[in-house]
């Protein structure tokens, strides 16, 4: 799927026909979350001229108080337009770089580090494609609009015929996305119950990274208007399977898949392997920022196909790293541990860095492993050289402050505001006392 | 004779329960609830004749609510408007799409209004079945027209045969003129 290629005129024409009336110029910080700065139609033409600014002092990680003026870059081929909102009352967004006003690029803007990772892949003359798959569960909320945990509701609506609510929410909210202008590969009900999985149709990493910030907005929104509470929350509820964001993706070279290799093993090229390896290598690093909550790794453990050992697999659906079936130019990686609470910007410019780094320094993977990991003794698991991924926020954060590689990624701004953050999140959550020990000890001690 | 469904939102308790045995009486099924993401639910879950709801609910913002719901034309909504909120009703009164009135309300006043609105709700969507009946008729017709004329040309023949080449078609193999209108349309047009 490629980038609409809307110019600065075309935006500002297709926002005068149509009428809209308000712009609001996106951008996500550090940990992922969507902010945007809401602009009346007449600042527009300002907006495109990249003359709109913002204190930066006022989003979390961004900067310290002395340095708080930034800009916004507005990216025209993101245009926009939101098709819930009524026809009077038009309102459309644009997507922003952020700039320092010395007309530098922001690097505390995690698009900005995903772009200068996908430089330094274009530099090699690679591309990252790319295609995300979603999962998210649907919740009701209670006579407080407070969300609950609950997918059913077991209230009095015997009388009609059941309507899956979630059904019908996920089917707007795929509607609304077609509309959008964006092409969905698949939406289905996922296996958990009140869980469901919104897959995008494969782009460069770019695209796809802004597809995934869209996608959350639009779930989130269209969810309310149903009454429901969407949470892309790695795992939300002990026992029933968590929420993940599989990342498929291969390395295009002078339009071709550089992945697939008729000639060689499995039909994969040697830069799928060393790409493997070098995600193998640097996957308990990257962690922290594919899995950057303390949340992430209760949905890490085994019996709900989420991956745990450090593995590839042709043959296995619960490894790190599995190779789909389809070749040609269908030849690619799917790499499973991500979560949807991650960043998608720094998720996919860590992935791809350490996928590069393993290009450069030619890293052979181990062989695959395809035989059900979760079955496997520790003495078999040392005997390959398996290892586990994190078990913990605090471990991913260790190794990730032993990374140079993907510290280099990150770039020393981020790296630091990130570690600095992850770390009070981790205290906190370490002090705190919760209902699971007052259960336990409570009577017993 | 189905009766009228009817959800109510919002409002206290005494005087939501004084509103639902107003219209049971008067023949009407209603269902009721106090927060705005419950009757989001319940609206899409049973799609009622008729929706009132209060600008005072809980959880979400009630002339949000009742945006939504008339946004996605799931039942029209009859939306009780709170006194101070008299000025900002008039401002948007040409861009919202549901009808309102505002409190204090008399029971006597809500039900005609509500009687009007679920009588005008009927005409209106009769009226839009008929415009979609005669669209896609026009459609029809017109397609037929243009097939005709291409059968003419082809094969050189009158509008009278060619009018009866396609009847006796859509006779023999049971098919609408409009479908076999497409075919030929598909194969001899452009």
């Amino acid at each position: 799927m490629s980038r609409r290629s809307y110019t600065k005129e075309d935006v500002l024409r297709m926002s005068k026909e149509l009428g809209v009336e308000f712009i609001h110029l996106q951008f996500t910080d550090i940990f992922g979350e969507l902010k945007s700065v809401s602009i009346p139609v007449e600042q527009l033409e300002k907006a495109l001229n990249n003359e709109i600014m913002f204190d930066g002092s006022s989003v979390h990680g961004f900067v310290r108080i002395e340095e708080s003026d930034m800009y916004l870059r507005p990216d025209p081929s993101t245009f926009v337009i939101f098709p819930w909102r009524p026809k009077e009352g038009l309102e459309a967004r644009l997507i922003c770089d952020v700039y320092n006003p010395d007309g530098t690029p922001f690097e505390g803007c995690p698009r900005n580090t995903l772009k200068r990772v996908m430089k330094e892949a274009e530099e090699m003359g690679y591309t990252l494609y790319a295609g995300p798959e979603c999962e998210f569960y649907l919740f009701l909320t209670d006579e407080k609009g407070e969300p609950t945990t609950i997918t059913h509701d077991n209230a009095s609506y015997f009388d009609y015929a059941p309507v899956d609510l979630g059904e019908n929410a996920r089917r707007e909210m795929v509607l609304t996305l077609k509309e959008m202008g964006f092409e969905v590969e698949a939406s289905h009900h996922e296996v958990g119950p009140g869980q469901h999985e919104i897959d995008f149709k494969y782009g460069d990493a770019l695209t796809i990274a802004d597809n995934i910030m869209t996608l959350k907005m639009v779930v989130r929104i269209i969810a309310q208007k149903h009454g429901l509470h969407a949470t892309f929350m790695p795992k939300p509820v002990f026992g029933i399977p968590g929420s993940g964001m599989h990342i498929h993706q291969s390395l295009w070279k002078d339009g071709k898949n550089t992945f697939y290799d008729p000639s060689k093993e499995f039909e994969l090229g040697e830069i799928a392997l060393y790409y493997i390896g070098g995600l193998m290598t640097h996957a308990r690093a990257f962690s922290a920022i594919t899995n950057p909550t303390v949340n992430s790794y209760k949905r890490l453990v085994s019996g709900f196909e989420a991956p745990v050992y450090i593995a590839w697999a042709t043959r296995n659906r619960s490894p790190l790293i599995r190779i789909p079936a389809k070749r040609g130019n269908s030849t690619r990686i799917e790499l499973r541990n991500p979560d949807p609470s991650c960043n998608p910007y720094l998720a996919l410019a860590v992935t791809l860095k350490a996928g590069l780094d393993g290009i450069k320094n030619k890293i052979q993977p181990p062989a695959p492993v395809n035989r059900n990991i979760y079955k496997m003794t520790e003495n078999e698991l040392d005997d390959l050289d398996i290892v586990r991924l994190p078990e913990s926020l605090r471990e991913a954060l260790d190794e990730l402050s032993k990374d140079e590689v993907i510290k280099e990624a990150l770039g020393e701004h981020i790296y630091t505001m990130f570690m600095d953050a992850k770390l009070l999140e981790w205290n906190e959550y370490k002090n705190y006392v919760t209902k699971w020990e007052l259960d336990k000890y409570l009577t017993r001690f | 004779m189905n009766s009228l469904r009817m959800v109510v939102a919002g409002f206290s308790d005494v005087t939501r329960k004084k509103i639902k045995n107003a219209f049971s009486q008067k023949g009407y099924m209603v269902h009721e609830c106090n927060d705005g993401a419950t009757a989001l639910r319940l609206v899409r879950n049973i799609k009622p004749d008729i929706v009132i709801i209060d600008s005072d609910l809980k959880g979400m913002n009630g002339y949000e609510v009742a945006r939504i719901i008339e946004g996605d034309g799931i039942a029209p909504v009859l939306f009780i408007a709170s006194a101070f909120q008299e000025d900002l009703m008039d401002v948007i009164k040409d861009r919202s799409m549901f009808t309102y009135i505002v409190k204090p309300i008399s029971m006597h006043n809500l039900i005609s209004t509500v009687e009007y609105m679920t009588a005008n709700y009927r005409r209106l969507s009769k009226m839009q079945e008929e415009i979609n009946r005669l669209k896609n008729s026009l459609e029809a017709r017109k397609k037929i027209e243009r097939a005709k004329g291409l059968l003419m040309k082809y094969f050189n023949i009158s509008e009278e045969e060619a009018y009866r080449k396609m009847r006796k078609d859509s006779m023999d193999r049971c098919l609408s003129m409009e479908v076999i209108a497409e075919e030929i349309l598909n194969k001899y047009g452009n």
